[in-house]
């Protein structure tokens, strides 16, 4: 699919006409390819998510600073001109992005701006849930997004695990039956504990059957993960960091994993936020350098596509105490080796907020996991979200 | 069904007459192994069934089972299980709160008053394969994938608690 998305790029009128030529030689070239079960897998080629849990404040995070509203909705929130990591005319990165500004100058980094959904629900718990599921605001679904998508195209069997979640219980979009899904810290202390887990199988009971498939998953990853690569490049210290560190630990294992998620909490700054989300800007960009940096050395770097997500964005007018409330559209980051920088969306329309003095959104969020499902693993997309949605096209062909 | 996380910890300190008199490190387990009580995700409460039990929250339950069943000395099984568990939740409480907690852990602990040994002879005493079998209808809600058919009656209270069945009820 990178030639016809190649095509597209240019504009070729013809795409239409080309495409079924270039879907035949796909097959030819995937026929005379070694019928090797790991040469055929989407999933050589990982996705790490990093979940900001609470809601990053978007405004903040890559700043408006030629719009005259945004100083004059934050009067004190609003970060220095002079601060800020000049983008282009309209747009800066918050100071503490700083280690973001090499990918940004490598053309590396995607910002998408204008992320949202329709009937924005502004609580976390049920936000998260819309965007862990990809759901319609008022639809209801079980199974993550990454689940779904798994369950549609499974990785190989061989692979250690489908998805990884670090650092967290909570599953998120791995979250569903069916899905080889692990949850860990640590790798070392997952192998110590993995040793009291027995893998079975065929019990009538379907509880029992629930429990001795997650025993048997476990034990399968327990016998692919090991701790053996020393990193040249030292980790940062701090919470997220280590999650980080066993990211990168995950993927020299060379166990065979398609996701892996992140979490970095602590974003709900309703109150002094200024201090906080420094620290937790900080905190962000310094882990996406020290990931970047290990995938580099594992020469993973072009086969891996980092993004953040999150439930919703903070709501432009700073409140009464220094902090800001749940919002709506928000802004997210896309990078890796092969995700072409720039800026995508739309910039945030402070000119034109809604009656509780929100953003409107530009871009659906299940845009981006359309660029996951169909233009990074090469899926039916469609599918997976019950509905099309227009890739945004940060990947490079 | 599969217990709840509080049906999993509080079941265990009755099943086998375990008395804490300080319940908070129990508490703290409860919620590291998915339910933090009287704090449900949200009005609807916990999603529950099949979904208590995940790779995360399994291991979990082993490694207490594990630390609490494998130690002589109950002090030092508390406090690994919560060392084990703090690890896993992945956010660490501050350095002075997880210093307190370890102290008011340790205190409990050493007051925590039982006996795997006792309980289990005192069950199986003189009755041979059938003490076996009453030991595992009392502990598991369905039939042992492995019983052990040898061993200290502790052992096979081991195997009964490490057992799939055991989070079933």
């Amino acid at each position: 699919m990178n030639r016809r998305r190649f095509l597209t790029g240019v504009g070729t009128a013809t795409v239409a006409v080309t495409l079924p030529l270039f879907g035949r030689r796909d097959g030819v070239s995937w026929a005379q390819a070694p019928r090797h079960a790991l040469a055929a897998t989407p999933y050589q080629k990982l996705l790490i998510l990093i979940e900001l849990k609470g809601a990053n404040d978007g405004l903040n995070t890559v700043v408006p600073y030629a719009d005259p509203r945004y100083a004059s909705l934050r009067p004190r929130l609003a970060l220095e001109r002079a601060s800020l990591l000049t983008l282009t005319e309209q747009a800066a990165l918050h100071p503490s992005l700083k280690p973001l500004m090499a990918l940004w100058d490598n053309k590396q980094l995607a910002i998408i701006q204008g992320l949202g959904y329709p009937s924005p629900n502004l609580s976390h718990f049920r936000s998260i849930k819309i965007w862990d599921t990809a759901s319609k605001s008022d639809e209801y679904l079980d199974a993550g997004w990454l689940a779904r998508t798994f369950a549609q195209t499974p990785a190989p069997a061989a692979f250690a695990a489908e998805g990884v979640v670090v650092g967290s219980n909570d599953m998120g979009p791995l979250s569903g039956q069916g899905t080889r899904t692990l949850a860990l810290a640590d790798t070392a202390q997952f192998l110590r504990s993995a040793k009291l887990a027995q893998a079975g199988k065929d019990e009538r009971n379907s509880a029992l059957r629930h429990i001795l498939s997650v025993e048997t998953v476990v034990v399968h990853a327990a016998s692919k993960l090991n701790t053996n690569y020393q990193f040249k490049n030292e980790f940062p210290r701090g919470t997220f960091a280590g999650q980080v560190r066993t990211a990168a630990q995950l993927v020299a294992s060379k166990a065979g994993i398609a996701a892996i998620r992140l979490t970095l909490g602590g974003f709900d700054t309703h109150a002094n936020q200024l201090g906080t989300h420094a620290n937790l800007l900080r905190e962000l960009a310094e882990g996406i350098d020290a990931l970047t940096s290990a995938l580099v050395e594992l020469n993973r770097w072009d086969s891996t596509l980092v993004m953040t997500y999150c439930e919703f964005g903070r709501r432009p007018k700073e409140n009464q105490s220094n902090g800001t409330d749940h919002g709506t559209a928000n802004v997210q980051f896309a990078t890796g080796g092969r995700v072409r920088g720039g800026m995508y969306g739309e910039a945030p329309r402070l000119g034109s907020l809604d009656g509780n003095g929100n953003l409107a959104f530009a871009v659906d969020f299940r845009s981006t996991y359309s660029t996951v499902i169909s233009q990074w693993w090469e899926q039916d997309a469609a599918r997976v979200l019950n509905g099309r949605f227009e890739p945004v096209e940060f990947l490079r062909a | 069904m599969v217990k709840s996380p509080v049906e999993f910890v509080v079941g265990t300190l009755k099943q086998f007459e375990i008395q804490a008199p300080n319940l908070r490190p129990f508490v703290l387990a409860s919620a590291l192994l998915g339910q933090n009580v009287f704090t449900p995700p949200n009005v609807k409460g916990w999603p529950g069934g099949e979904a208590w039990i995940n790779a995360a929250t399994l291991l979990g339950r082993k490694q207490f089972i594990d630390r609490l069943f494998k130690n002589d000395d109950p002090m030092e099984t508390t406090m690994n299980v919560l060392d084990e568990m703090a690890d896993r939740s992945g956010t660490p409480p501050p350095p002075g709160r997880a210093q307190r907690q370890q102290r008011n852990a340790e205190r409990a602990m050493a007051a925590l008053n039982w006996n795997l040994e006792r309980w289990s002879s005192a069950l199986q005493q003189g009755r041979g394969t059938a003490g076996a079998a009453s030991m595992a209808k009392l502990v598991l809600a369905v039939a042992p994938r492995n019983l052990p058919t040898s061993g200290k009656p502790s052992d096979l209270a081991r195997a009964l608690v490490a057992d799939p069945g055991y989070h079933l009820k």
